[in-house]
C-alpha cells in the first residue's frame, strides 16, 4: 500500500487489544505490518469480532517462540524491521530472547514498543493487568455511575483502545526522530497511562477545583440541555449550550413556549430550574419519533444527534461514514469481503492507496512470509514438522 | 533532547480533542504558541489546566483584520498548525490551508472536524457527545433501561491520537521529502476508531453482540465482573485465562460447585441461567466481607481485582507515584497544582513537564516581540484592542 508510512515495517509480536491494534491502524497508513502469533493463535481469537479490527492490514504467521529455532526466525525478522510492538508481562521477553537489549544489538535503528498494564517496574509491575481493572481504578467506572449509582464496566474497552492509539501516535513520532537523528529507541506505554488520559479532565488536585461533571441518577447526560432524551421510538441527544442555539431551539415548532416561560429566561435561570427544564422537555420528546425531532431540529440549526444503539449494523450504510471514506472493504480469507471502519486520516500529499489486508486466519501467510526471508523450501517444511511454525 | 524537539506548534484548537493533542505535543517537547480568543468555553472546561499545558498564550481578537495578519506570520514560522473549531464559538482565526502552502510548503496543517469534510453533516456543531451518541458509543448498559450517557469522552481522546498519529507521521514524510502537507481527522472517525469490533460480511460470522459485558451493567462474565462487598464498596475482578479463574475459583471456596457440569469451567458457561446462578452465587459470597479483607485474600491467591474508584483517589496509588504519573507544578491562575504525567515514555528521553497551563494572553507581548513586532506596535495593538495581554 502507499500512504505516509509506504516502506516502514512492523513486527507485531502483541495479542489481544492495547498491543495489536497500535500496528492495525498504523497498516492503514500504508505500513507493513507482520503478525507474529503463538501456535495457540492470538488468545482474542474466539471472541467474537474484535480480531478482524485489530488485526486488519496485517500479514500472519504462526511462531512457537518457546523453541530455539522460534527464537532465530524472530531475529532475522527484528534485523528487517523498524519497528516492534510487544505486550507480554515485564521479564517475558528477556525468557524468550527477543528483548530490546538483544534485539538492538540485531538492529539499532530498532523502535521496540512494549505495552504493559502498569507499566515495566514498580509495585503491580508484575501483575496481570487487563482493561476492566484499569477501567477500575483510574476512575472511568465511578464517573459512569456517577454520584447517584454504582459503578458501570464499559462495553467500549476503552483503556485498551485509548492505550492502542496513543502507543501508534508514539510510533510515528519516533520514526520522525529516527528519520532526524538516525537512532531506534525504546517507547513504553501502558494500559495504566491509556486510563489517566482518558480521565485527564480529573487527574489534578488544587485548592478550589470544582467538582467533575458527572452523569444524572437518569444517566442521561450532564444537565437538561446536554443530555440524551426519549422519544416515541427511540432517543436523542440534545446539545444547547450558548444563547444562539437556545434561541434556535426555542424557534422550533414545539418548543416556542419556552421562550415566553420566566423561569428559563436567562442561562442563569435555566441552570436554577434544571429539573424543572428536564421535565418539560422529557415529555414534549416523549410524543413524537426520532427523525421527525431531527429533521425539526435540524431545520432549525439546534445541535442534535440520534443516540444509536446496534450502531455497527447501521454504519456501513451510513452517508457520513461512506463519504468520508471511513467505511473500507477487505478480502478475509473465510469470510470473503468484508466491511469495516478505517483511513481516519486524510494526507493530502500521500493518500494512502491500494488493496489493504484483512485480519489474516492464523498462519495464513506463514510459508509466504519465511520464503521472503529465504528460508527454503525444505527448512520450511522441517520448521513445520517439528511445530516451530504453523 | 526531547523528540520534538525544536518543533513548533501555532495551537488555534477550540475543542476538546486538539486540546488533548496539543497537550501529547507538549509533553515531547514541541514548542507551542496558542492563540487563545476571548470566551471560548474550553477555558472554563475543567480539563484546560490539564490539557493546556505546556504553551505560551497570545490573545487576539478574532474580529480584527489585523489579527489575522498576526496569526498568518505565526503559521508562516511554524511547523505544524493544529486547527479545531468543532466545539468553538463565534469567529475563529483558523487561515485556510491554501492560502498558506504557497509560500510555506514544509507546513504541516493539522485539521480536526466534528464529522469529517464530506457528507451532509459536515457543517453541523462537532459536539463530542453529538459524536458519541452518532456512533453509538452511549450503546451501553446502565441502570436504567436504554442508552446510557458515556462520561468519558471518547471520540475526543480517540481523534487527540489520530491527530498526534497524523502529524508524526507527516514529520517522518517531510524529513525525507522536505515537504509538508496537509492531514485531517474527525470526532465522528475518533467514535469509530474505539470501536473496531464493528464488521459487515455476507457471511455468517463468530458471534456479534457485547462481549464479556453483556446487557448488564456490572458485566456479565462471573469472574471478570463488579461485585459489591460486605462495607458497600466494589470489587472488579479482572480473571481472562483459565488459570486465573481457577484461582478465583479456589479462593471463594467453590470447588465442589465446579463438580457441576452446569457450570463449566467458570468460563465457558454452557447456560445463561447457569451462568446467571454463578453470578448470583458470588454476589451472595462477595457481600460477607468488606472490600479490604476480599483484596487481602485475593492478593494471596493471585487473583486480579480492582476497586472501582474516583479518579482523584488514582493519584495516590503506590504505582502511578512510582511511574511519577503525577506531577507538582505552579498553575499562574489556580497556584500550586498536582497533574497528570506523560501518556508514554521515549526511553531517549523521558521527557519533561512542558509547563503550566498559561494565563488567556499570558505571553502576547512576547511573543508579538519574537515576530518583530516593536515594542510601540505590541501598544498600538493593544490600545485598538486586537491583542490583550
Amino acid at each position: 500500500m502507499e500512504g505516509p508510512l509506504a516502506g516502514i515495517k512492523i513486527l507485531d509480536m502483541a495479542q489481544v487489544i492495547a498491543g495489536p491494534y497500535g500496528p492495525a491502524l498504523l497498516s492503514d497508513l500504508g505500513a507493513d505490518v507482520i503478525k507474529v502469533e503463538p501456535t495457540a493463535g492470538d488468545s482474542l481469537r474466539g471472541l467474537g469480532t474484535g480480531s478482524l479490527g485489530l488485526n486488519k492490514g496485517k500479514r500472519g504467521i504462526a511462531i512457537d517462540l518457546q523453541k530455539l529455532e522460534g527464537r532465530h526466525i524472530m531475529h532475522r525478522f527484528a534485523a528487517w524491521a523498524d519497528v516492534l510492538v510487544e505486550n507480554y508481562r515485564p521479564g517475558v521477553v528477556q525468557r524468550l530472547g527477543v528483548d530490546y537489549e538483544t534485539l538492538r544489538r540485531i538492529n539499532p535503528r530498532l523502535i521496540y514498543v512494549s505495552v504493559t498494564a502498569f507499566g515495566g517496574t514498580g509495585p503491580y509491575a508484575h501483575r496481570p493487568g487487563v482493561d476492566p481493572l484499569l477501567q477500575a481504578m483510574t476512575g472511568v467506572e465511578r464517573a459512569q455511575g456517577g454520584r447517584h449509582n454504582p459503578p458501570i464496566f464499559l462495553r467500549i474497552a476503552v483503556c485498551d483502545y485509548i492505550t492502542a492509539i496513543l502507543q501508534s501516535s508514539a510510533i510515528t513520532l519516533a520514526l520522525y526522530h529516527r528519520e532526524r537523528t538516525g537512532a531506534g529507541q525504546y517507547v513504553e506505554t501502558s494500559l495504566l497511562q491509556g486510563g489517566i488520559f482518558s480521565n485527564s479532565e480529573a487527574f489534578s488536585r488544587y485548592t478550589g477545583r470544582p467538582e467533575r461533571p458527572l452523569p444524572d441518577a437518569g444517566q442521561h447526560g450532564l444537565d437538561a440541555l446536554d443530555r440524551m432524551y426519549q422519544t416515541a421510538d427511540g432517543w436523542l441527544f440534545l446539545v444547547v449550550d450558548d444563547e444562539e442555539h437556545w434561541l434556535s431551539l426555542t424557534a422550533t415548532a414545539g418548543f416556542e413556549a419556552l421562550a415566553q416561560d420566566g423561569r428559563f429566561a436567562t442561562a442563569a435561570l435555566r441552570a436554577r430550574h434544571d429539573a424543572e427544564l428536564a421535565k418539560w422537555l422529557e415529555e414534549v420528546f416523549l410524543r413524537e419519533e426520532t427523525e421527525a425531532w431531527l429533521e425539526r431540529l435540524g431545520a432549525s440549526k439546534v445541535p442534535r444527534a440520534p443516540v444509536y444503539q446496534q450502531y455497527s449494523q447501521l454504519l456501513f450504510n451510513d452517508v457520513q461514514a461512506i463519504l468520508n471514506g471511513y467505511v473500507i472493504r477487505r478480502d478475509h480469507a473465510q469470510l470473503g469481503e468484508i466491511e469495516q471502519p478505517g483511513n481516519f486520516i486524510g494526507f493530502s500529499e500521500t493518500p494512502p492507496r491500494g488493496e489493504g489486508l484483512a485480519a489474516p486466519v492464523l498462519g495464513q501467510h506463514t510459508d509466504e512470509i519465511l520464503r521472503e526471508f529465504r528460508y527454503s523450501e525444505g527448512e520450511i517444511a522441517e520448521l513445520r514438522e517439528k511445530g516451530v511454525v504453523q | 533532547m526531547p523528540v520534538l524537539s525544536g518543533i513548533r506548534v501555532l495551537d488555534l484548537a477550540y475543542g476538546w480533542s486538539g486540546a488533548m493533542a496539543g497537550m501529547l505535543l507538549a509533553d515531547q517537547g514541541a514548542e507551542i504558541v496558542r492563540v487563545d480568543l476571548p470566551n471560548q468555553p474550553l477555558r472554563q472546561h475543567l480539563g484546560a489546566h490539564v490539557w493546556l499545558r505546556g504553551r505560551r498564550s497570545l490573545q487576539l481578537d478574532p474580529n480584527q483584520p489585523e489579527s489575522g495578519e498576526i496569526v498568518r506570520k505565526l503559521a508562516l514560522r511554524a511547523d505544524v498548525l493544529l486547527a479545531d473549531a468543532t466545539m468553538a464559538k463565534g469567529a475563529t482565526v483558523i487561515p485556510p490551508y491554501d492560502e498558506l502552502a504557497a509560500d510555506h510548503p514544509r507546513l504541516i496543517y493539522c485539521l480536526l472536524t466534528g464529522y469529517g469534510e464530506e457528507g451532509p453533516l459536515a457543517e453541523e456543531y462537532g459536539h463530542d457527545h453529538l459524536v458519541a451518541a452518532r456512533t453509538g458509543v452511549h450503546d451501553q448498559p446502565g441502570w436504567r433501561e436504554g442508552p446510557t450517557y458515556i462520561s468519558v469522552p471518547i471520540p475526543s481522546l480517540a481523534t487527540a491520537g489520530l491527530a498526534v498519529q497524523a502529524i508524526g507521521a507527516a514529520l517522518y514524510v517531510r524529513e525525507r521529502t522536505g515537504r509538508g502537507q496537509r492531514v485531517t481527522t474527525s470526532l465522528f472517525a475518533g467514535g469509530l476508531a474505539a470501536q473496531p469490533g464493528m464488521v459487515n460480511s455476507q457471511r455468517p460470522m463468530a458471534e456479534r453482540g457485547f462481549g464479556v459485558v453483556g446487557r448488564h451493567p456490572f458485566g456479565s462474565s462471573p469472574f471478570y465482573r463488579i461485585y459489591e462487598c460486605a462495607d458497600g464498596r466494589w470489587l472488579h475482578f479482572g480473571c481472562l485465562t483459565p488459570r486465573l479463574i481457577q484461582n478465583a475459583i479456589r479462593a471463594l471456596e467453590l470447588r465442589e460447585l465446579f463438580t457441576d457440569p452446569r457450570f463449566g469451567d467458570g468460563r465457558n458457561i454452557p447456560t445463561p441461567e447457569a451462568r446467571n446462578e454463578l453470578i448470583e452465587i458470588v454476589t451472595g459470597i462477595m457481600r460477607r466481607q468488606p472490600y479490604a479483607e476480599w483484596a487481602e485474600l485475593f492478593e494471596r491467591e493471585d487473583v486480579p481485582y480492582a476497586p472501582p474508584q474516583w479518579t482523584e483517589d488514582f493519584m495516590d496509588d503506590p504505582q502511578v507515584r512510582h511511574l511519577g504519573l503525577v506531577v507538582d507544578a505552579e498553575d499562574p491562575e489556580v497556584g500550586p497544582i498536582e497533574l497528570m504525567g506523560p501518556t508514554f515514555f521515549f526511553r531517549g528521553d523521558p521527557g519533561r513537564f512542558p509547563g503550566p497551563t498559561p494565563l488567556i494572553g499570558q505571553h502576547t507581548r512576547e511573543v508579538l516581540e519574537e515576530l518583530g513586532y516593536a515594542s510601540e506596535d505590541v501598544d498600538r495593538l493593544g490600545k485598538e484592542g486586537i491583542i490583550s495581554s
